[in-house]
């Protein structure tokens, strides 16, 4: 096969990895709102853990971005 | 079915090529053109009489330069003054262009990428200069939140440069994406209407809602592009 | 026409009254742009462009980095990282009405204060 093309089949197939931290993002804000919704006290305490979480999620996706980059550029 | 991203095609209307650069006068050209002599006109025409008691058209400028001259106040205080005719006219020119796209058969050249960016970073680079021009060295202190650990100034400072950097990006893209897929959608609808003939009422209804939200993010995604800047200016001179 | 109460009061007068009125309007307009809520659309579609913008940009920098110093694919990877912080801290002031100001600690001192003037 021509290195080329496995090259971009290989990047295509590591954005694929995306796809689990979409589905964590969207539970993580889904449970926030789902707290809030039922305990709008708990707001403020709870806010700070669900940008956490959001942001250590969102990470996973960029190691499969960083792969799919890295086997595209280099 | 036209394809819906006919419409943003760049046609040149007098071909022109300077030292190998195409130079030629496009159909975004034009409505730019068009809007400036619009806001131009409208501008000047309404005030000409100088009434004391305004009538509607001069009502009607007055409202846009007591609109723009509150929100420099409001966000970025006294020294924002200087810069009202800047905001002014980057205001209009954005509002004016949005609201030229909605009429059929114009051409929107706030759809085009390069054209918010270019906009964008006028600003960008404006603000850094008045930045640097009123703070010396020490602006660059921006990049660095007061009483953090000095330690931490390793991982904070790239990333507030980053942010920092990625104003003029976010800004482009926001008013760039907004009138694009509002665009999009609309000649989608129209399409449907189209092609499915009497049952072609329901998309009709849908579109008729649709034209009049995409007029009111034209005159929001304006705003939102001037206030910005306000907000950027305001930083610059204020350094918080 | 006798009666002097009648007449429109002079016009060098309607600068002060001018004045005086917009005074009164400034604290009204003042608070409602401190509290400045966009609508869930546009802070939505706000929020997407901002960790767009952050990770973009982050990355465009290492690229170029990359390409100047010959150093494929370091700068890069470490610019990502630092892109997609700069692009969650960003979408974190949007969504806490923070605004676009470098430097966080500042903004929140500053909406603290606003909190504070207000009530």
């Amino acid at each position: 096969m021509d290195p080329q093309a496995a090259k971009m089949i290989g990047a295509g197939l590591a954005a694929i990895g995306m796809i689990g931290s979409g589905i964590g993002v969207g539970n993580i804000w889904a449970s926030l709102i789902a707290t809030v919704g039922r305990n709008p006290a708990a707001k403020s305490s709870v806010e700070l853990y669900g940008w956490i979480g959001f942001a250590v999620t969102e990470a996973i996706a960029l190691f499969a971005l960083v792969v799919a980059l890295i086997l595209l550029f280099v | 079915m036209a394809n819906p991203v006919e419409q943003f095609k760049i046609q040149p209307l007098v071909p022109l090529e300077v030292g190998g650069v195409n130079l030629s006068f496009t159909n975004s050209a034009l409505f730019m053109v068009v809007s400036i002599v619009l806001v131009t006109a409208f501008l000047t025409l309404s005030v000409r009489g100088r009434a004391l008691v305004p009538g509607r058209w001069q009502s009607m400028a007055e409202i846009f330069y007591e609109f723009v001259a509150n929100m420099i106040r409001d966000n970025v205080g006294y020294e924002g003054r200087k810069y009202f005719p800047f905001i002014f006219s980057l205001f209009m020119f954005v509002l004016f262009g949005n609201l030229l796209g909605m009429i059929p058969y114009t051409f929107t050249y706030t759809s085009h990428i390069i054209v918010t960016f270019g906009l964008a970073v006028v600003v960008f680079v404006g603000v850094t200069i008045i930045g640097f021009a009123r703070h010396g060295v020490g602006y660059l202190r921006m990049f660095f939140p007061h009483g953090a650990p000095l330690a931490t100034a390793v991982i904070l400072v790239p990333i507030e440069l980053i942010s920092y950097c990625s104003r003029p990006f976010s800004l482009a893209i926001r008013l760039f994406a907004n009138m694009t897929v509002g665009h999009i959608i609309l000649k989608v609808m129209a399409g449907f209407v189209v092609a499915l003939g009497v049952f072609g009422i329901v998309p009709m209804a849908f579109l008729a809602g649709v034209t009049i939200l995409e007029f009111g993010i034209a005159v929001l995604q304006a705003y939102v592009f001037a206030i910005l800047s306000c907000i950027y200016l305001h930083d610059a001179i204020h350094m918080h | 026409m006798t009666d002097e109460s009648r007449e429109p009061r002079p016009l060098d007068d309607l600068d002060a009254r001018l004045r005086a009125a917009r005074g009164q309007r400034e604290s009204e307009t003042r608070r409602e742009t401190a509290g400045r809520s966009s609508t869930g659309m546009g802070l939505g579609f706000r929020i997407a462009t901002e960790l767009v913008a952050g990770i973009a940009v982050g990355t465009l920098i290492g690229y170029a980095l990359d390409g100047w110093l010959g150093s494929r694919p370091w700068f890069m990877v470490v610019f990502l990282f630092l892109g997609a912080a700069a692009g969650t801290m960003n979408v974190y002031r949007a969504a806490k009405g923070l605004d676009d100001s470098v430097g966080l600690g500042e903004a929140q001192r500053r909406k603290e204060r606003d909190r504070t003037n207000d009530s």
